[in-house]
């Protein structure tokens, strides 16, 4: 059996009175990937929070690789091969889409402030090899690395904001919401892209709205109603 | 980042050569200020500009890398690092409440670093002078007159400096320092160390601001408290403010209209005894004036100005071109 | 110790005229979000219009400073209409340089208006000074405790009992239930200012009162305050309260015990405070992120 990329086990989010997340457990493998769906409001949103780093849980663990992610900071997680987008693309309007493609391997690079500061060799060679490798997932998801950010319609930020957790050659994808405002082209484009991700080894939990996409992409389906598991089981 | 035509280039290294010998030096004065002006306002750029933490407290690092010129003396390299350092060591010092605080907080804690800074300045009299100042930098032997030779060398730190600068842009702390002011949290999900990259903000903008701050006293030969309060902060959040925030030519053009304001006041409008206004209050008015002109008008300042000058006409959306 | 407390009262008077800037200061910053370094302007211009009125014009004091607030207040809603409104949703940074701007052009039309020199204000209390439990304090100081209070418990009324008050309290924080009192944001906004203008009349009247006069660097004793709004945690009226006093009463008696480091003392504790508590004394520690 594929190692366990990602084990959820029995996490809560409670604040001010509301019971954000009231248990949710599963698992995801490598090479496996999950929908996670439910009715607005369910806590799909909450969960990936969870995991990601944003929002610390009031109860339940998380396992990354098998080590347990409590108190890990989001930006460490990240390191660790946890690659998040968000329903609103984060994007980045001051740096162009190639930086903001590197924005999304960040972790993966060394150089600090000086040797940028002083283009020293081993962080141009790091920037050089950091450029291929998001020009080629630019390319696969119908990006040009020299363009703008600032001004990108609505479709492309959402391709950008894939391309960039697809960077840095993610353990585990978090996507909220991919699909959203895109075009069925490029919809097609980006379940490509995520099922090559996911066929080498990495795990994937997509939530989205458009079903039909999601799981055509899932080997699984877990699904939550008001913070709480409903079912889990294979897709249909 | 936009190529340079080789004509560009060539014009540029011919002006530099050739402006010391044609200008009379009360204008050149105005452009070695300019210069000097310039790198502290590159260095707030990172931080402010860049990396979007509102600092008050520029004033307080150009004057501690003047004092430390004066205190360590010596050779030209000497000085000029030693004071670097020292700007580095405050901004790893400012770095924590950087981390700690939201950005109207900041803003007054680093307003409060001008104050305690002026107020070190007045009491540490065996380092700074105290009130009378000092008046025994250290000079570097350069050719021509005093203005000519300072021409050279500051134009020639300005140029280092957008090298620098530019690189630290493209670079991955520039794009971390890009990603938190965007968007701090979604940064931290990204994998940015947004703790870190605040502080190389601050570190490279007090480098250069001290090293600016140096320049400037070895330049005059004379600093005193009065040289490092309130307003000179105002006057580079001003130059990266109008000059165009985030990008190279800004905080140059920034730095050149702010120093060269009170004198082109001077110049146009009738001053002194007769007219019942001074030349100092002229020019904050248009100063203060003008701050609220431009930042309701053309937010992204001067560089943005030149380059829709140049991009008339042409439609693209590469950024290299400079053309949004 | 009568000299000790004497100290204190002191203090508390001149924190009183600090807590006014504060609070002018948190009460835009929490109806619009707008951090108001123009403030200070606003200090020096009721100062100043306050002399005019009185002496230039030769009016009543209570009249001379109602008609100087009015002008404040008039300046201060050119300034929001103007310059605050347009520059909604723009980036902090923004804002901040466009108060700061006008700021510094209205310290040069003073100057411009009316030159360098002093100018008094023929205030009731004058230089005298009075015996009150034992302490003499100068009619000043009894006038900054009591305008302070009186102000103080005022606006305390206006906050908690009107819609208007609410909506102030709430507005940058909270904007739909700013707007779920009914009250339009330009109305908030225009208010906020307003009462910012008053309160600043109140304090540049009392600095430039007594022994002291309007001169140009008013408004630069208004930035005394700042420490008073952080270590009030920035929105907190009630913090920037307890933050205005106790900054005058450390000012006060490091003025006496450590001559020479009073101005920078409350500096240094603001700095030393927001590194333990960023969010100002008065805050509960906000829930951790990771």
């Amino acid at each position: 059996m594929t190692a366990l990329v990602l084990e959820i086990d029995g996490l809560e989010l409670r604040f001010g009175g509301v019971t954000a997340l009231g248990g949710v457990t599963f698992a995801v493998a490598g090479g496996e990937c999950v929908a996670l769906l439910g009715p607005n409001g369910a806590g799909k949103t909450s969960v990936l929070n969870c995991v990601s780093g944003a929002v610390r849980p009031t109860a339940g663990r998380i396992r990354l690789g098998g080590r347990d992610l409590d108190g890990v900071p989001a930006a460490q997680r990240a390191g660790l091969g946890v690659a998040r987008t968000f329903q609103s693309p984060a994007v980045v309007e001051a740096l162009d889409v190639g930086g903001n493609l590197l924005l999304g391997r960040h972790s993966r690079l060394r150089a600090g402030l000086v040797a940028g500061a002083l283009a020293f060799p081993t962080a141009r060679r790091e920037e050089a090899d950091a450029r291929r490798r998001a020009a080629a997932i630019a390319q696969a998801l119908g990006l040009d690395p020299g363009a703008a950010a600032a001004g990108l319609p609505a479709g492309a930020r959402k391709r950008l904001e894939l391309a960039r957790a697809l960077a840095g050659d993610p353990a585990l994808l978090l996507l909220d919401e991919p699909f959203a405002g895109t075009s069925a082209g490029e919809q097609e484009v980006m379940a490509a892209a995520i099922r090559a991700t996911v066929e080498g080894g990495a795990a994937a939990v997509v939530v989205d709205h458009h079903l039909d996409a999601v799981l055509a992409l899932a080997t699984r389906r877990v699904e939550l109603d008001r913070g709480r598991m409903a079912t889990t089981g294979a897709a249909p | 980042m936009r190529r340079w035509s080789l004509t560009a280039a060539l014009a540029a290294v011919a002006a530099y050569l050739v402006l010391p010998l044609t200008v009379d030096d009360y204008w050149l004065a105005v452009l070695n200020l300019a210069g000097i002006a310039a790198i502290g306002a590159l260095g707030l750029d990172l931080l402010t500009g860049r990396t979007g933490l509102l600092s008050l407290g520029h004033a307080a690092f150009l004057g501690a890398g003047a004092y430390t010129a004066a205190a360590v003396g010596g050779p030209f390299p000497l000085w000029l690092a030693a004071a670097g350092l020292v700007g580095a060591a405050l901004g790893l010092a400012a770095a924590p409440f950087a981390v700690r605080l939201r950005g109207h907080t900041l803003a007054i804690v680093t307003l409060a670093l001008v104050f305690v800074g002026q107020h070190v300045f007045r009491e540490w009299t065996s380092v700074t002078g105290g009130n009378a100042g000092r008046s025994d930098l250290p000079a570097v032997g350069l050719p021509g007159t005093h203005d000519q030779g300072w021409f050279w060398l500051v134009w020639a730190l300005v140029a280092a400096t957008l090298l620098v600068v530019g690189n630290v842009a493209r670079s991955r702390t520039g794009r971390a320092m890009a990603a938190v002011r965007s968007d701090e949290a979604a940064a931290a999900v990204m994998g940015v160390d947004v703790a870190r990259t605040k502080a190389a903000a601050f570190v490279a903008s007090g480098v250069l601001a001290a090293a600016a701050g140096a320049l400037y006293g070895s330049y005059r030969q004379y600093v005193g408290p009065e040289d490092w309060g309130l307003l000179v902060s105002v006057q580079y959040l001003a130059m990266v403010l109008i000059g165009g925030m985030a990008t190279l030519a800004g905080p140059v053009l920034g730095a050149l209209f702010v120093t060269a304001l009170p004198h082109v006041v001077d110049v146009v409008v009738e001053t002194g005894p007769a007219s019942g206004v001074t030349a100092a209050q002229v020019t904050q008015l248009v100063f203060g004036l003008l701050l609220v002109v431009v930042v309701m008008a053309e937010p992204r300042g001067l560089a943005a100005l030149a380059a829709r000058a140049r991009c008339n006409g042409r439609r693209s959306p590469r950024v290299e071109q400079g053309c949004a | 110790m009568t000299g000790v407390f004497e100290l204190v009262v002191k203090g508390l008077a001149l924190g009183s005229v600090y807590t006014l800037v504060a609070l002018g200061f948190v009460v835009v910053f929490k109806a619009t979000g707008v951090i108001n370094f123009a403030q200070g302007a606003l200090l020096l211009l009721g100062a100043y219009l306050t002399s005019a009125a009185a002496v230039g014009w030769g009016l009543p004091f209570p009249l001379a400073v109602a008609v100087a607030a009015l002008g404040a207040v008039a300046f201060a809603l050119v300034v929001e209409r103007l310059v605050v409104r347009r520059l909604q949703g723009r980036p902090a940074v923004a804002v901040v340089m466009a108060t700061l701007g006008v700021a510094i052009a209205a310290d040069q039309v003073v100057t411009m208006v009316w030159g360098f020199g002093p100018r008094h204000l023929d205030d009731p209390w004058g230089a005298g000074s009075v015996r009150v439990a034992g302490v003499v304090l100068s009619q000043v100081d009894v006038a900054a405790l009591v305008v302070g209070a009186a102000t103080a418990a005022g606006l305390a009324a206006f906050f908690r009992g009107t819609r208007l008050g609410l909506a102030l309290r709430a507005a940058a924080s909270d904007a739909e239930a700013a707007a779920a009192l009914g009250i339009r944001p330009a109305t908030v906004s225009r208010a906020a200012w307003a009462l910012a203008a008053t309160v600043a009349t109140l304090a540049g009247v009392l600095l430039a009162s007594g022994p002291g006069a309007a001169v140009p660097n008013l408004g630069e004793q208004a930035l005394r305050a700042f420490p008073a709004v952080v270590l009030g945690g920035f929105v907190s009226l009630g913090g920037a309260l307890a933050g205005g006093l106790a900054i005058g009463v450390v000012e006060v008696l490091t003025a006496r015990y450590l001559p020479g480091q009073e101005l920078v003392v409350p500096y240094l504790a603001m700095l030393a405070v927001v590194l333990v508590r960023p969010d100002g004394l008065l805050a509960p520690r906000e829930a951790r992120r990771l």
